[in-house]
């Protein structure tokens, strides 16, 4: 019975104080009841297994104490829940249009350049919308915590209303598409297929490959930041800074070198992005388009990877000459000193990644070759 | 159709919500345990999960329309659960109720079809 007294411990820590020793009294005989109508029809007591199988049938502990739990099962509950998102759709058109007046005066005023201005525009998006998020969703949880009652929500005039109107904007829909996964999952939507969608009509909606949008501006941004046209993360001062030291070998590398050495390579892998965006955009429904512009990005991650593993002035940091070589750096991975274990990380990971983007690169050219329609892999779009 | 069979389940669960308090109170007019409820109430046709049962049980205690008291039965300890006054009250009026609503349909199907 231990099994059974471990289970029934964990579903204890989780329910109410008051009611805690009657309901596992109570689960507890349920549970036995159960192994007794196991025992009877399996003509013998029930191993381990089985028993551990009948306790899954009850349910997760978590679970099962959750449904003893009084009061709101949810964060946001369906009254509020419309509430919650009218104010954040409030909140967060604000918070955008005032980012952007502020990158309009920081541009007109010509404080900094263009590069600093977006980076700081985007910054504080990102930000204030987390923020808003946080904010909105910790006052609804109160709210319904406490059954607080909004009065002002009843009462409301019809001529009021047209604010509702003016901000009808839904976000959630430009999200589904951003995120590439618009109502593929109705089966009632026979709209045109796309290559990168998966046609078959799916239980579940799976995590979809993301959007030409999406890999034009990814692309963009490491292509701007690797010519020095964005400054969000201070490359130059990776030398000088004092954490790094637990890099071992590579705070005292000459990033500059480095940094020349690959640069070719990280450019084509920032414009095969937009050109996979732009190919996507241009011929939707080609998919030999689409498979081909994944087929020069992965082999230009490669060229990347072995580029700044084999021939760059990393390469004496990182470089694995030979089997032993490479057993030495996974030994390093549990042997002190621990500020080798990074360096051990990073060396090994080069290997492990061409690897990766060596089956990347064969799976493409396959299917460039095979004429069938083959689905989209989801693990090999979701990069 | 994976999609609808979804919808219909989720029908089907909304459907069944309200009628299963039902069952569960009429069953314990006579007094039981959750066991042989949950037995009693599948001989009926009404199939429900412990993870349902149990808690639905509890609520209604908190309620006050159900009553319960620890026995010692088969060598152990169980939950008896009976229907309280208050609970025989409530479910004449939720039965009334449930006449009505299942006159209702049936005038509107008969209709329909």
């Amino acid at each position: 019975m231990d099994l059974v007294d471990a289970y029934l411990r964990a579903i204890a820590a989780h329910l109410p104080k008051a009611d805690r020793d009657d309901i596992v009294a109570e689960l507890r005989d349920t549970i036995l009841d159960r192994l007794e109508a196991r025992e009877a029809a399996l003509g013998r007591p029930p191993t381990e297994a089985e028993i551990e199988a009948e306790l899954h049938a009850v349910g997760h502990p978590l679970e099962v104490a959750a449904r003893y739990r009084r009061g709101a099962s949810q964060l946001i509950g369906p009254r509020l829940y419309p509430y919650y998102l009218f104010v954040l759709r409030v909140a967060l058109s604000l918070q955008l249009a005032i980012s952007a007046i502020v990158f309009i005066v920081a541009l007109t005023r010509g404080e900094g350049d263009l590069g600093h201005a977006l980076t700081a525009a985007i910054g504080s998006i990102i930000n204030g919308a987390i923020t808003l998020v946080g904010l909105a969703t910790m006052a609804a949880l109160i709210i319904e915590h406490y059954q607080v009652r909004l009065g002002f929500l009843d009462r409301w005039r019809v001529k009021d209303l047209q604010v509702l109107e003016i901000l009808a904007f839904d976000p959630l829909p430009v999200l589904d598409w951003v995120m590439g996964r618009a109502v593929t999952a109705s089966a009632t939507d026979a709209g045109p297929r796309e290559p990168w969608r998966d046609p078959r009509p799916r239980r579940r909606r799976r995590r979809g490959p993301v959007n030409p949008l999406l890999w034009i501006a990814s692309g963009a941004v490491l292509t701007l930041w690797w010519v020095g046209a964005l400054h969000f993360f201070p490359s130059g001062a990776l030398r000088d800074d004092p954490e790094l030291a637990i890099f071992g070998p590579f705070a005292r590398l000459d990033w500059a070198a480095v940094k020349a050495a690959v640069f070719i390579p990280v450019l084509g892998y920032g414009l095969a992005q937009i050109g996979v965006g732009a190919a996507m955009l241009w011929r939707p429904a080609e998919r030999r388009v689409y498979v081909a512009g994944r087929l020069a990005v992965c082999l230009v991650a490669l060229w990347v990877i072995l580029q700044a593993w084999l021939a760059s002035p990393l390469t004496p940091a990182i470089g694995i000459a030979d089997l032993q070589d490479m057993w030495s750096r996974i030994e390093q991975l549990w042997t002190p000193p621990p500020w080798r274990i990074p360096e051990a990380v990073i060396a090994l990971w080069f290997p492990l990644a061409a690897l990766g983007e060596i089956q990347r690169v064969l799976w493409f050219a396959w299917r460039l070759m095979s004429a069938a329609p083959v689905p989209m892999d989801a693990r090999a779009a979701g990069r | 159709m994976p999609i609808d069979d979804d919808l219909y389940e989720s029908l089907r669960m909304e459907l069944r919500r309200g009628s299963l308090v039902l069952a569960v109170l009429a069953r314990l007019r006579e007094e039981r345990y959750g066991y042989t409820l949950r037995q009693a109430l599948a001989g009926d046709g009404l199939e429900m999960e412990e993870s349902t049962l149990y808690p639905l049980l509890r609520r209604l205690e908190t309620q006050g329309l159900l009553a319960s008291e620890w026995r010692e039965e088969d060598r152990r300890r169980k939950r008896f659960y009976r229907l309280s006054p208050e609970g025989e009250a409530m479910l004449a009026r939720l039965l009334d109720e449930w006449r009505g609503i299942s006159a209702s349909l049936s005038a509107i199907i008969d209709k329909t079809s």
